[in-house]
């Protein structure tokens, strides 16, 4: 007799009484499938270069935005961890870096349908599964948009058979990812802040050493306002230093330690999460509707995110020709934060995070002990009583909770379709044409609150300020797509043809009123206008869209896309851009002579050529001559011209070219897939300067070329695959190589900061800074590098030399590498053993530099009121030390030099999980079919070469004082009956 | 075979009503934005140009940075470095360093007034050769194009002065050395940057734009302030004659603005 089953090989067995039939799974016959642009297609013979992430790698994970879930699953992709802000998304970049002025972001796709929603909307849960489109052949289909590469997401549908409902609990637990940075405690500090003030007096004032001692003793004194701040209480001021060693006296007691950043972090926040889905239908209907709700703390105070979202997936085949689909999806956001960014007061993670640690949080008394209140407690200490610096009003836990930043956001999304047409023979010629009419609608409302409070601080004169801003974004993509799908004997054709029209639209409206009354936080009592605004931006896309795709016998595969289309970005005779690609897969392991090669299941070879481009250029308007009309003169309006009128402005355009091999071996026990890509951006809009007395800087032009290549590699291996254990381990590996190929004749380079931001023959963002020297060990002076120059201005090699000079050296840089790393990936491993599974995700990135200011911050102290990192401790103290850190000085801006340039590499645990899945049988007693406990840890660890540093911080290697990443623990249960 | 034929019915039927919903032309894909306006639409009629003219006198107090804050902020700078005060050292940081002339180490500093005049001045100038541009395409009465073109012109005058003055030497005695490049067309892409003209050119070019001004701001209304009016005009024209050393101009251009003004010069005792 003969028995088949689906994806198993078919056995043919001799009938006897008593038959034990194990099926053996076919790995030729299981054949992933992979949503692409605009279909579908079989992973194996794809012919361009895309990867896929199970939804189920995502369902456990205690995350709430889809992007945090990239990271670590597929090769060739860059991801930022720069905020821990609950419901944050990181920015994810694909194969380099493909602009220098346009958006390098790529296109995210739900359903077959661009998506303009919020990312941390979509609940990771309802994804079924995502593919990362990487090179033309892939995502040429999406035009204009593609160029920086495609995620599409494709959600749960409904399937058929009885309906099964599932619910899943996760509670979590979050702190801070990474360690702190290390500071200075505080007896440290006092010795820091004495030598800062006697080097001042010696070599800046020029007095002897013993002198400028004593004048640095009774300085201290003045410097730190008095007694009231002196935690010291067993010594004053004038004490606190022991004349004889010039030291802090080592039996000083501070009678606080107030640590600032502990006072505001939430720690163990709160995070939960519950789903419930429903999902069933017969062979006519199906569906899948699916509930959830996310609770996350942050780990800062008064920060949190919330999402309620459901989820509704219909499909109906209403006849043999004509099936209709609908999804519907609703979330609500709310979110609370906080607003103040870079190094501004209010900015927790500037002010907290690097706050002097003699300074109180509770105000004191003379002796040390707290100033209490009328009712017996202690009160915030915001400065009044002559705490030096320029904390004016302030006090950064108080801030945090009296002033109140939100937004809440609705967020409706709709994908339906019809689709006619069928692949049955009793249709004649019109066999395997279908016309599919395709709709999506993306609509945001955002409502946002910014509240300061009357007490204390900014606003504290005008008596409160409360902002609100709505921003409401609707776009849709209506397309009509023609496919015909037939096969002439062994010849398998599928072509397609269509037109697609994309429509955005943005409003904004936004007021602001101050003098307010307290505990109301509306605009309607307040009595002072401060602000009222609105105004529109539209985007309209119209496109044409064909792709012819070929095979012969399954082996040889052949496709070509082509589309056109017009953007309202661009003026009207240059608003059409034509993109296309050529992509082919060999299936080696089909071929007759690969039959009897044994340990190959799989082995395919692909390569592929398209042309891409990019409108995205950071303004709807780009060629317009636009008048600002944010120049009010009194009660008259007035506009200023802000750009000039570049008729000639169009799209930047991406030839990507990409080879790969494809592979499985040894019974599937080993897969890899290999892939060089290398994509040149050509006419890149670059400001092309022009004389400022021209009253212009320059004007917006495509000019310019960069080059963007690399090789990816990803190998599983299977070593161990039995009945009750399975184990495997995957590798990623990706490099990315960058260089600048051609920009404007007038500026052959384009220096910002300490960035030499492009200059042909280079990476993006390479530093180009005073390369550091040393210290001087009679004075402790920081010491440079510098060079002799060629008429050009150019270095001349072997002509280097030190110098204490710091302007010469600050005309004398050198180029210091870039953030781009040599080679970046992940390691991640599965084990499971009977209901047990564990799975360990690891990432790595090796090589690069970057740049922490937020590090150089705390070796080159401005304020009062700011710490010293410990690596400070280093310092030269006296003539004759030898070290490489500066004597210590206070409020003087040293140079920034490579000693801040950390090395990038960075290992990280990003996700350990752990659980047990009931078996079957026990649990079929209760009615379940399906019962798992699992723990998972997220972000778990972070091993980087400054403690403190974030290395995911951006893509260009700079460090900001931004709310730092966490991590999580969570235990979780899925229920399925 | 019934199955094709409703087939074949419902989606040609579709397909036509589709794709006459979905045709689409290129109109609708000239967009504009609604927070700014076109330079076009604005200098059609003397009415409309009144915002130019106004964002022009807003970004003259506009703050850009503690050093740089509009005319103002160059008056002190000049004040400062006028030959009748001498600093010899530092004072609390503010304004000291044109007077001690160590501005070497800046001169590429955008935060500075080695810039900030320059930018300044030929930002203002750049604006106003585009609302110069319209003369005599502009719509409206003409005692409004005139308010909305003198005013034009006297902005051009005070910008080319003031570069002069802070970029070049004087003009009596130096009148054949560089001064400042001159522009009179509006910028467009790929315009070139001009060689500093002579302080004679420069200087003939700020008369026939202060006499223009003065003769076409006569005798019509000051709508704001902050507006210059025909004795504002005729006050400057007084101050450039002074530079120049024309002494009659001066005291006539000053006396008729005075008049022109409507106000009385007050006595120092009747302080």
């Amino acid at each position: 007799m003969t028995v088949s089953y689906v994806g198993m090989r078919t056995q043919k067995l001799e009938i006897s009484s008593n038959v034990r039939i194990v099926l053996q799974p076919d790995a030729e016959m299981i054949d992933e499938v992979i949503v692409v642009a605009y279909g579908t297609s079989k992973k194996s013979s794809f012919t361009g270069s895309a990867q896929n992430i199970d939804g189920k790698k995502m369902e456990l994970r205690p995350i709430s935005s889809v992007t945090k879930g990239i990271e670590g699953q597929v090769t060739g992709v860059q991801v930022t961890n720069s905020s821990g802000q609950p419901g944050s998304s990181p920015d994810i970049r694909i194969r380099g870096f493909g602009s220098l002025n346009a958006s390098s972001a790529p296109l995210y796709v739900v359903d077959g349908i661009p998506y303009d929603g919020a990312l941390n909307a979509i609940n990771p849960s309802d994804i079924e599964s995502m593919t990362i489109l990487k090179d033309a052949s892939a995502g040429a289909l999406y035009g204009a948009r593609g160029a920086n590469g495609v995620i599409m997401i494709t959600t749960k549908k409904g399937k058929e058979g009885k309906a099964q409902v599932t619910y899943r609990s996760n509670v979590g637990w979050a702190s801070r990812a990474g360690h702190d940075y290390n500071n200075v405690d505080m007896k440290e500090y006092t010795q820091l802040l004495y030598e800062s003030l006697r080097n001042g007096y010696i070599y800046t004032d020029g007095m002897p050493w013993a002198d400028g001692e004593a004048a640095a003793r009774a300085a201290l004194k003045g410097r730190m306002g008095g007694e009231l701040y002196n935690p010291f209480k067993n010594y004053t001021w004038d004490e606190i230093i022991d004349p004889a060693t010039g030291q802090v006296r080592p039996d000083a007691t501070p009678a606080w330690n107030e640590n600032w950043m502990d006072a505001v972090r939430h720690d163990n926040a709160f995070r939960h999460e519950h789903q419930l889905s429903v999902n069933g239908g017969s062979d006519r209907n199906k569906y899948m509707m699916s509930f959830g709700y996310v609770n996350e703390d942050g780990i800062l105070k008064a920060t949190n995110f919330q999402r309620y979202n459901t989820r509704i997936n219909l499909e109906s085949k209403v006849t043999d020709w004509f099936t209709a689909n609908a999804n519907v999806s609703l979330a609500h956001t709310v979110t609370d934060y906080s607003t103040y960014t870079g190094s501004a007061n209010s900015n927790v993670w500037y002010t907290a995070q690097f706050a002097n640690p003699l300074f109180p949080m509770y105000l004191k008394n003379l002796d040390g002990t707290n100033a209490l209140d009328a009712n017996g407690n202690p009160q915030l200490d915001y400065g009044e009583n002559g705490r030096p610096g320029t904390l004016t009003d302030f006090n950064v836990l108080g801030g945090l909770l009296d002033d109140k930043w939100s937004y809440k956001r609705d967020i409706a999304g709709l994908r339906s379709g019809l689709v006619f047409g069928s692949d049955s023979d009793s249709f004649g010629i019109f066999k395997g044409l279908k016309l599919a009419i395709n709709f999506g609608l993306d609509y945001t409302n955002t409502l946002e609150m910014g509240y300061y409070n009357m007490h204390h601080g900014n606003q504290a004169k005008q008596g409160g300020r409360i902002s609100k801003e709505n921003g409401r974004t609707q776009s849709y993509t209506f397309n009509q797509l023609v496919t015909w799908t037939r096969s002439f004997g062994l010849h398998n054709f599928n072509v397609l043809v269509g037109h697609e029209y994309y429509d955005y639209i943005y409003e904004y409206l936004g007021a602001a009123k101050s003098n307010l009354v307290d505990g109301i936080l509306e605009l309607r009592p307040g009595t002072t206008m401060q602000d009222a605004d609105s105004y529109t931006s539209q985007y309209r896309i119209n496109s044409f869209l064909s792709q012819f795709d070929y095979n012969f016998d399954d082996k040889y595969y052949f496709k070509a896309s082509l589309r056109q289309d017009a953007s309202s970005r661009f003026y009207k005779d240059n608003h059409t851009g034509t993109f296309w690609s050529l992509g082919a897969n060999w299936r080696i392991s089909k071929e007759k002579f690969m039959q009897n090669v044994k340990w190959v299941d799989n082995l395919s070879f692909k390569a592929s050529y398209g042309e891409q481009g990019n409108d995205d250029l950071n303004s709807f308007y780009l060629w317009q001559s636009l008048y600002s009309l944010s120049y009010s003169n009194a009660d008259n309006v007035g506009g200023v011209i802000s750009s000039l009128e570049t008729k000639d402005v169009t799209w930047e355009k991406n030839g990507n070219f990409n080879i790969g091999l494809e592979g499985a071996l040894f019974d599937r026990r080993l897969s890899f897939n290999v892939e060089y890509y290398n994509k040149k951006t050509t006419d890149m809009l670059l400001e092309y300067p022009m004389a400022t007395s021209t009253g212009f800087d320059g004007y917006n032009a495509n000019v310019g070329d960069m080059r963007n290549s690399g090789i990816e590699a990803e190998i599983t291996v299977n070593p161990i695959r039995t009945k009750d254990f399975n184990w495997d381990i995957t590798l990623m590996g990706s490099t990315v190589n960058n260089k600048v190929l051609k920009l404007t004749n007038e500026t052959p380079e384009i220096i910002s900061g300490i960035y030499s931001v492009a200059k042909v023959g280079q990476e993006l963002n390479t530093f180009y800074m005073i390369k550091s020297a040393g210290v001087d060990p009679s004075n402790g002076s920081p010491l440079y590098w510098a060079y002799e120059k060629d008429d050009e201005g150019n270095r001349i090699d072997g002509t280097d030399y030190i110098t204490s000079d710091r302007s010469v050296a600050n005309n004398c840089k050198y180029y210091l590498g870039s953030r781009i790393p040599d080679l970046y990936g992940s390691i991640a491993t599965n084990l499971s053993y009977k209901g047990f599974d564990l799975s360990v995700m690891t990432t790595y990135s090796l090589g690069g530099k970057i740049f922490d200011s937020l590090y150089s911050g705390g070796m080159n102290v401005l304020y009062i009121s700011q710490t010293w990192n410990r690596n400070e401790l280093r310092r030269w103290q006296k003539p004759g030390d030898i070290t490489d850190v500066p004597r210590v000085e206070l409020g003087v801006a040293g140079a920034q030099t490579d000693r801040y340039l950390i090395d990038a590499s960075y290992f990280a645990i990003k996700n350990i999980t752990f659980g047990y899945t009931f078996p079957t049988s026990w649990i079929r007693k209760a009615g379940l079919t399906g019962l798992r406990l699992y723990t998972s840890m997220d972000n778990l660890a972070l091993f980087t070469h400054l403690d403190g540093m974030n290395p995911q911080n951006n893509f260009s290697g700079s460090t900001g004082y931004n709310y730092t990443p966490n991590k999580t623990l969570s235990v979780g249960l899925e229920v399925k009956f | 075979m019934k199955n094709m034929k409703s087939f074949i019915k419902y989606s040609v039927f579709s397909l036509v009503a589709l794709l006459a919903f979905a045709s689409c032309d290129g109109e609708k894909l000239e967009l504009n934005p609604t927070s700014s306006m076109s330079g076009a639409s604005l200098m059609e009629n003397a009415n409309s140009a009144l915002v130019p003219l106004n964002g022009l006198y807003r970004s003259m107090y506009t703050y850009q940075n503690s050093e740089s804050f509009g005319p103002v902020s160059f008056n002190f700078m000049n004040d400062a470095m006028a030959e009748d005060m001498v600093m010899g050292a530092g004072g609390s940081g503010w304004f000291e360093w044109d007077v001690l002339y160590r501005f070497k180490n800046y001169y590429t500093s955008t935060g500075e007034r080695c810039y900030t005049i320059w930018n300044m001045h030929y930002t203002w100038i750049s604006n106003v050769n585009y609302i110069l541009a319209a003369e005599e395409t502009m719509q409206g009465e003409k005692t409004d194009v005139n308010y909305v073109m003198g005013q034009a012109y006297a902005i051009r005058a005070y910008s080319y002065f003031m570069l002069a003055q802070n970029f070049a030497r004087t003009l009596v005695g130096h009148e054949n050395e560089p001064c400042v490049p001159i522009y009179t067309e509006p910028t467009v892409p790929g315009t070139e940057g001009q060689p500093r003209s002579t302080n004679a050119e420069v200087y003939a070019q700020i008369d026939k734009d202060i006499n223009k001004a003065c003769e076409l701001l006569k005798g019509t209304t000051q709508k704001h302030i902050s507006h210059i009016s025909y004795a504002a005009a005729l006050g400057l024209k007084a101050r450039i004659a002074l530079v120049e050393n024309n002494w009659q101009t001066a005291k006539d251009a000053a006396h008729e603005a005075i008049s022109a003004s409507g106000k009385k010069i007050l006595h120092t005792s009747d302080f």
